[in-house]
């Protein structure tokens, strides 16, 4: 109590107060402990957590459909070279997409993109690690599924779909295009809005858990 | 404000739809890439049970097999010809959807019409279904005495609806839940039981049996609230939030009036002659 020493009035208000707080001989009952308040603004999600949850689910989602594209490019197979990008738990899922391609003898040609991604949740959890929910618009519209024997299409065709509404060719471009149309299965892939659900122990290291079509209003 | 407004339906999702919402299936980026992702919405108001179906298939050929798409039975086959006035294709020239603006070089190529490639098209489906009316059944008959039990009680039971979606089929379960009454005299209650037949104990009390103090004429109503839950092409059934409720056709029923009649020794058969022996 060296401290106290100096302040004797300091350390007999101390001494009253505490007694004044003991507990009388008739209130042997443990009292209920006092939690103090918390703030609320402590509970909500910093915005330095919501940007770092944005960037992160941003490389985890960009990763995950490169992953996906380079699986599929080859047919579906090898699918565990997704399993270090999502959980155990979502890991399934990724073999029954991968399966499809492999059974109906397809393969992708192009990059799916992700865009305007929102972050909807980003919280701690009790236990440690993160649960972030985003949802974002997923663009494989330049994504072509075709046979997996089939040759490559003609770059006229891959140049129509990407500006499918200002496209402007010439009579041997629209050739080339009805040429390839006229003899092929391929179809392109779809622009879907898109929720991925991901957990990691930080932002840095985030798995995707689950991801879902997104079919109510969204920027997409 | 849209954004909360997002949050607030992505929260909401757990797998089981609520009272107006969506359900969705999980998806990996494969299956979707390969155009086998459908979403099933579902609307549950008090009358029915509404359930609506968009997939969104991607462009093809026209002149692709059939057996290119995916064999998976939950995807549509694609449409086979160029959906004019689509987003995607408000102008065909060429063959070709060529989107909301003209091309300024478009090429004469009106003779290939039929070799036009199909844009990516969604497509929408809405079905309703409806729980049959539910049957009110009285004992004694349509006539009853006052002051007695007289057991009335719902044919209503479980039923399963089927129709298709997309092509596909789906079912719907409406399983009852509750029973509004209202017995015309004023009474009113809601009963989770149908109720049964008296059997041998005529008159005697059951547990949805009503008395009726004063002879008249009362028209009995009912109202029976059902839980839904639908299945989408032999999947597991999901059960939806909210009710559905149908009113059956009223009954009447006639509450007699009793008179005492003191006899000799008693009236033989039909010798009852508006309360008097003859």
């Amino acid at each position: 109590m060296p401290r106290l020493q100096k302040y004797p009035g300091l350390a007999l208000a101390l001494i009253i107060a505490l007694t004044g707080c003991a507990p009388s001989p008739e209130s042997l009952e443990p009292a209920e402990p006092e939690v103090p308040p918390s703030p609320v603004a402590t509970q909500l999600p910093s915005d330095d957590l919501f940007e770092a949850a944005r960037l992160g689910a941003t490389r985890a989602v960009g990763a995950y459909l490169e992953r996906s594209d380079l699986i599929t490019s080859e047919g579906g197979v090898s699918p565990e070279r997704m399993a270090t990008l999502v959980t155990r738990e979502w890991y399934p899922k990724e073999e029954e997409g991968f399966a499809r391609f492999t059974t109906a003898g397809e393969r992708t040609l192009g990059r799916t993109t992700a865009d305007s991604l929102q972050v909807q949740l980003a919280r701690k959890l009790p236990g440690g690690g993160l649960d972030i929910g985003v949802i974002a618009c997923v663009d494989a519209t330049k994504v072509l599924v075709l046979g997996l024997e089939d040759e490559d299409p003609p770059v006229e065709v891959l140049e129509w779909q990407g500006e499918w509404e200002s496209f402007d060719g010439t009579t041997e471009e629209w050739d080339v295009i009805e040429g390839f149309w006229a003899t092929t299965s391929a179809r392109w892939g779809q622009r879907d809005a898109v929720v991925f659900w991901l957990l990691g122990e930080s932002t840095e290291e985030l798995l995707v858990d689950h991801t879902e079509q997104w079919w109510g209003i969204s920027r997409c | 404000m849209l954004a909360s407004g997002v949050l607030a339906l992505v929260l909401s999702f757990s797998g089981v739809a609520t009272g107006a919402s969506v359900w969705l299936e999980a998806c990996s980026q494969a299956s979707r890439t390969g155009g086998e992702c459908v979403g099933i919405s579902t609307s549950v108001n008090a009358e029915g049970v509404t359930l609506g179906a968009t997939v969104t298939t991607p462009g093809s050929s026209a002149s692709a097999p059939a057996s290119s798409v995916f064999s998976s039975p939950r995807i549509p086959r694609p449409p086979r010809n160029p959906v004019l006035g689509s987003r995607q294709c408000s102008i065909i020239l060429a063959g070709l959807c060529r989107g909301q603006s003209a091309p300024k070089n478009p090429p004469p190529r009106a003779a290939r019409v039929q070799r036009a490639p199909i844009p990516p098209t969604s497509v929408s489906d809405l079905v309703a279904f409806q729980p049959l009316p539910p049957g009110i059944v009285i004992e004694p008959g349509s006539w009853s005495l006052p002051r007695v039990s007289t057991n009335i009680f719902s044919s209503a039971s479980a039923q399963s609806q089927s129709g298709t979606l997309l092509g596909w089929p789906i079912e719907v379960r409406f399983s009852p839940q509750s029973y509004r009454w209202s017995y015309g005299d004023g009474a009113s209650v809601t009963r989770s039981e149908p109720g049964s037949s008296w059997g041998q104990n005529q008159f005697g009390s059951t547990s949805t049996s009503h008395v009726y103090r004063a002879p008249g004429t009362y028209t009995v109503t009912l109202q029976v609230d059902y839980s839904v839950s639908y299945r989408f092409d032999q999947g597991g059934f999901v059960p939806l939030a909210g009710v559905v409720s149908r009113a059956g056709p009223p009954a009447t029923l006639q509450i007699l009036r009793v008179d005492s009649v003191l006899v000799d020794e008693g009236c033989p058969p039909g010798g009852l002659v508006q309360g008097r022996c003859e």
